[in-house]
């Protein structure tokens, strides 16, 4: 189930809100514990009884951990956990990779192939699997106590608005709020307020700026000029932000009005003056989370440089791996750990030499030809899509739909406003601000209208999948 | 205060989707359906296999965007918004023009040469496929004239060819590509094919006549320049069939605002406001009553263009019997078929005078929609010629796996029987290649009527000719017969006589 869908918004949402609010205080978990397996169930069916069976054995096996008076013992249980979480991210994630890259080898070797049976992609299990990995280590650094009822712990993992799509919430961030949590009508009015920004990001602008993009992909990359090239990468950067930085909106909105507080995903990633500034606001939790149990764990930055730098490649390059397997993604991975270093040995500098606005718009033509080989699954055809980019064949661009141009140049300024004062103060009001009673009513008032316009045009347009659905 | 201003607020939320339910379940405000015609989902019943699969899911998904509470209201201003605000329409089947005028997009591909690149990249392998058809058409025309009856194709005008002016430049693209509605009259020029061209005139009438030739937002000519077609199409039958037919008397045009607009294309747009645009026009019509003329049958097979002049002529004033093969495929206006698949293609053409194969523009790719060797086939061989053909090809089906593979998979996909299938495509291979299967009908010879077809034609020619009838008569009473034997007798010689001479 989507957010994006009639089921979860005029049913699925409405139903649990009434049951939710109904219920009392001490009892809510397990109205949010229901909710989230039905949600799953729902959505992916064949993979409601591994989840929740992995789940389970994960709290036991922290719980043992945690009992463990032996730092041997502690180790080898936090090590199993953390096996268990990731075996089941290599089997349902990489199994296919692994298998066809084998059968390639073989077949250089003039092998026969060896059979498999295709193996599907659990929706939400990256996010599981970085969520369980966050509780194992954060509990066996001893940041946190372990959860003490399973319910709990269930809850936390498969909690219905983060578990698809992120953000990541680490277990220390959140644990206090399983436990207890306020509930206030004026938040959630403002994590409705947020959801509703969330839902119109997704349906009235990534939505509409993806049809086009398929549209143009779709096609003979090859025929592309150099005009309409740019304008593609540029909505499919578009794209991409409004997507998934929506959901993020539509999932801390949720848990604001149930009372919880989820981390920031985004921070205006394209206003970024450097790549290093770009993965400091682009899908934060991610980086986060590789920085403190990747990054810090390889030795981070108190190493030789050397060292230094072929962590931080490493750390791009599962990142890469982690966002689909296959071989674009690792390539990407590869090009954003590249510019880092770049930006570590000499880059960083220029752009200091340079100024913000050259630096930020520098950055997003890096990141612009990094969406490209994202996008671009076959590696022949993204290099084709590149070289159309730098072809400087401009013929005239005959863009007729208006709705289009229209969104692209809407989500343009949305993305850059937050570079001037004032935009900042705009985006600070909407986001972070108490509203009085009468400023509720006026945003109450625009952001029923938006739900509205949203369910109008998810209604009018059956094309609505999410780009970070099986992430 | 605040406190409640928030709370009120939160239940106000709830409220509007409580209201949604309801009104998806109880219609408690009553609201102007929409136009258009979409598949009706049915409630998804849940199923183990539905639900592993997530066919229920997708079914369920398909169902409440269908049955949402104010559903209507949320399509018509979402529309509305898109039309007011880009000029665009959400309807795949609906292209928006310049000027607020409306096209369905095969029209305005067909305008760009771009209709047959539905069927193939290569521009002279689509004529040889358009010149195989013609062929066949002449075939059955010289076939059909033998015995009487009077084949011929009318092309009707297409929007895009009169008001290419309005057309929208979203799907303009330049292309090289064969425009079906251009070659086939050039073949038909070339083979001798009775056919009027109505494409071409309409273009000639624009401006000159003082009524509009199509509605700004509808497909189809308007009603008042179909009483045209229909009364020039009356005339060009008499005159090709050499016959007397009742004529039309169409009146002066006027505006009447009470009858059909004439605008399914923005029917289907589901705008909240009407889009502006001319009135439309309309003109009374009569049958001028010729007492010495005659009140031929006429079988029309043809799209969706021939309704304005049936639903407008007094059909049987004019025809003493006539029926509507709609893309060869619903009849309409016959007592005895609905559907060509149930149909004895040699009786119903045999009891007609007249055959139209009547396309529009962007339609006559398909000229006839599979009649033209469906005719040929049933005219020529009987039904145990035809069986045995039908086996040999589903004997080959079975000798070959990649085909049985295919149909596997289909039957599969359809949920149906595979013999079903193997019948169906066997019967559509046979009719697609027919002149493998059939050699007969190879060359450029036109082929012979089959026998029992041949015989009862012969039977009644000679029972209709006095002096002929009388003859026989004779003999039957020489060789002491009765005379509808001699007469069979008689037909069956005449018959043989007429294919060895040939």
């Amino acid at each position: 189930m989507v957010f994006s869908s009639n089921i979860f918004l005029l049913y699925f949402l409405p139903a649990f809100l009434v049951l939710y609010f109904v219920t009392p205080n001490k009892f809510r978990n397990y109205t949010l514990l229901l909710a989230s397996l039905i949600f799953y169930a729902y959505g992916a069916p064949d993979f409601i009884i591994q989840l929740t069976a992995s789940t389970i054995l994960n709290f036991f096996l922290v719980k043992f951990m945690c009992k463990a008076k032996k730092q041997s013992v502690r180790k080898l249980l936090c090590g199993i956990s953390i096996f268990v979480s990731l075996g089941l991210l290599a089997y349902y994630k990489y199994g296919n990779f692994t298998m066809e890259n084998i059968n390639a080898i073989r077949g250089l070797f003039g092998s026969e192939p060896v059979e498999w049976m295709k193996i599907l992609l659990p929706i939400g299990i990256s996010f599981f699997t970085f969520q369980s990995i966050t509780y194992t280590v954060d509990t066996y650094r001893g940041i946190n106590q372990p959860m003490r009822k399973l319910s709990d712990y269930i809850v936390y993992i498969m909690m219905f608005p983060q578990l698809i799509a992120g953000p990541i919430v680490r277990y220390n961030e959140i644990a206090g709020q399983i436990e207890h949590r306020e509930h206030k009508w004026s938040e959630c009015l403002h994590g409705f307020y947020r959801f509703v920004i969330g839902l119109s990001k997704k349906i009235l602008i990534a939505d509409v700026l993806g049809r086009w993009v398929d549209l143009q992909l779709g096609g003979d990359i090859a025929l592309l000029d150099t005009g309409t090239s740019w304008i593609v990468i540029m909505a499919y950067t578009m794209q991409l932000y409004f997507d998934f930085s929506g959901y993020s909106d539509m999932a801390i909105g949720l848990g604001r009005i149930m009372g919880f507080s989820f981390p920031e995903n985004f921070d205006n990633p394209y206003n970024s003056a450097s790549i290093s500034e770009f993965w400091r606001r682009w899908h934060i939790t991610l980086g986060s989370f590789m920085r403190n149990y990747l990054y810090i764990p390889l030795g981070g930055n108190r190493c030789s440089k050397p060292r230094m730098y072929f962590n931080l490649w490493v750390v791009f390059l599962l990142s890469g791996l982690w966002h689909g397997a296959s071989w674009n993604f690792v390539i990407w991975g590869a090009y954003h750990g590249f510019f880092l270093v770049m930006e570590r040995l000499f880059l960083g500098k220029v752009y200091k030499r340079i100024g913000k606005f050259p630096s930020v718009l520098i950055t997003f033509i890096l990141v612009m030809v990094g969406w490209a080989i994202f996008r671009i699954e076959n590696i022949g055809d993204c290099w084709t899509f590149i070289t159309r980019l730098f072809s400087f064949d401009f013929a005239a661009v005959n863009i007729h739909d208006a709705q289009f141009v229209t969104t692209l140049v809407v989500a343009l300024a949305f993305s850059f406003v937050a570079l001037f004062g004032f935009g900042k103060k705009v985006m600070n009001f909407v986001y972070y601000t108490e509203y009085s009673s009468w400023q509720h009513i006026v945003v109450w008032i625009v952001a029923m209208f938006l739900l509205l316009f949203s369910i109008a045009a998810l209604n009018v347009s059956s094309f609505s999948p999410f780009i970070y659905f099986r992430f | 205060m605040e406190k409640w201003v928030h709370r009120i607020l939160c239940i106000l939320t709830m409220l509007v989707f409580v209201l949604m339910f309801v009104q998806e379940k109880t219609h408690f405000v009553s609201i102007k359906p929409l136009g258009g015609v979409v598949e009706e989902i049915a409630w998804p019943n849940i199923t183990m296999k539905g639900y592993a699969d997530r066919s229920y899911q997708t079914n369920l998904e398909k169902y409440s965007k269908q049955q949402f509470g104010f559903r209507e209201c949320f399509i018509r201003c979402y529309n509305q918004y898109l039309w007011d605000v880009y000029g665009m329409s959400s309807v795949a089947d609906v292209s928006v023009g310049k000027d607020g005028w409306l096209y369905e997009p095969w029209f305005v591909d067909e305008y760009y040469n771009g209709l047959m690149y539905k069927d193939t990249d290569d521009p002279e392998f689509y004529k040889s496929t358009l010149r195989q058809e013609a062929v066949r058409l002449y075939k059955l025309q010289e076939m059909l004239k033998s015995l009487g009856i009077t084949l011929f194709v009318m092309i009707e005008p297409g929007k895009e060819r009169v008001y290419p002016e309005h057309l929208p430049d979203r799907q303009k693209y330049e292309i090289e590509g064969v425009r079906p509605a251009d070659y086939y009259p050039y073949l038909f020029d070339s083979l001798g094919i009775n056919y009027v061209n109505f494409s071409k005139y309409f273009v000639e009438q624009k401006g000159k006549v003082d009524y509009p030739l199509f509605p700004q937002t509808g497909t189809h000519w308007s009603n008042i320049a179909a009483a045209h077609v229909a009364d020039s199409l009356i005339r060009y039958m008499e005159y090709i069939g050499d016959t007397n037919i009742n004529n039309l008397e169409i009146g002066k045009p006027y505006i009447d605002s009470t009858r059909n607009p004439d605008d399914d294309l923005e029917q289907m747009l589901n705008l909240i406001r009407e889009i502006p645009k001319s009135p439309n026009m309309y003109a009374d019509i009569s049958v001028v009553n010729d007492t010495s003329a005659s009140r031929p049958k006429i079988l029309i097979n043809g799209d969706s263009f021939a309704w304005n002049i049936i639903n407008q002529v007094y059909m049987d004033s004019v025809f003493s019997k006539w029926q509507y093969w709609y893309y060869n495929s619903t009849i309409y206006k016959n007592p005895d078929y609905n559907s060509t698949s149930e149909v004895d293609y040699a009786a119903e053409l045999l009891g007609t005078d007249f055959i139209v194969l009547s396309y529009c523009t962007a339609m006559i790719y398909g000229l006839g929609y599979g009649f033209i060797p469906k005719a040929l086939v049933h005219l020529c061989f009987d039904d145990n010629q035809i069986a045995a053909v039908r086996a040999n090809i589903i004997a080959t089906m079975y000798g070959n796996e990649e085909w049985m593979a295919y149909l596997r998979n289909k039957a599969n996909a359809e949920g149906r029987e595979l013999e079903d299938v193997m019948y169906d495509d066997a019967m559509n291979n046979l009719y697609t290649r027919l002149e493998v299967h059939f050699p007969e009908l190879n060359g450029p010879e036109i082929p012979h009527v089959r026998k029992d077809i041949g015989i009862e034609l012969i039977k009644s020619n000679i029972y209709n000719l006095p002096e002929w009838i009388c003859e026989v008569r004779r003999q039957a009473e020489e060789w002491n017969v009765p005379l509808d034997t001699a007469v069979t007798r008689n037909a069956i010689w005449y018959y043989n006589q007429q294919k060895s001479e040939k």
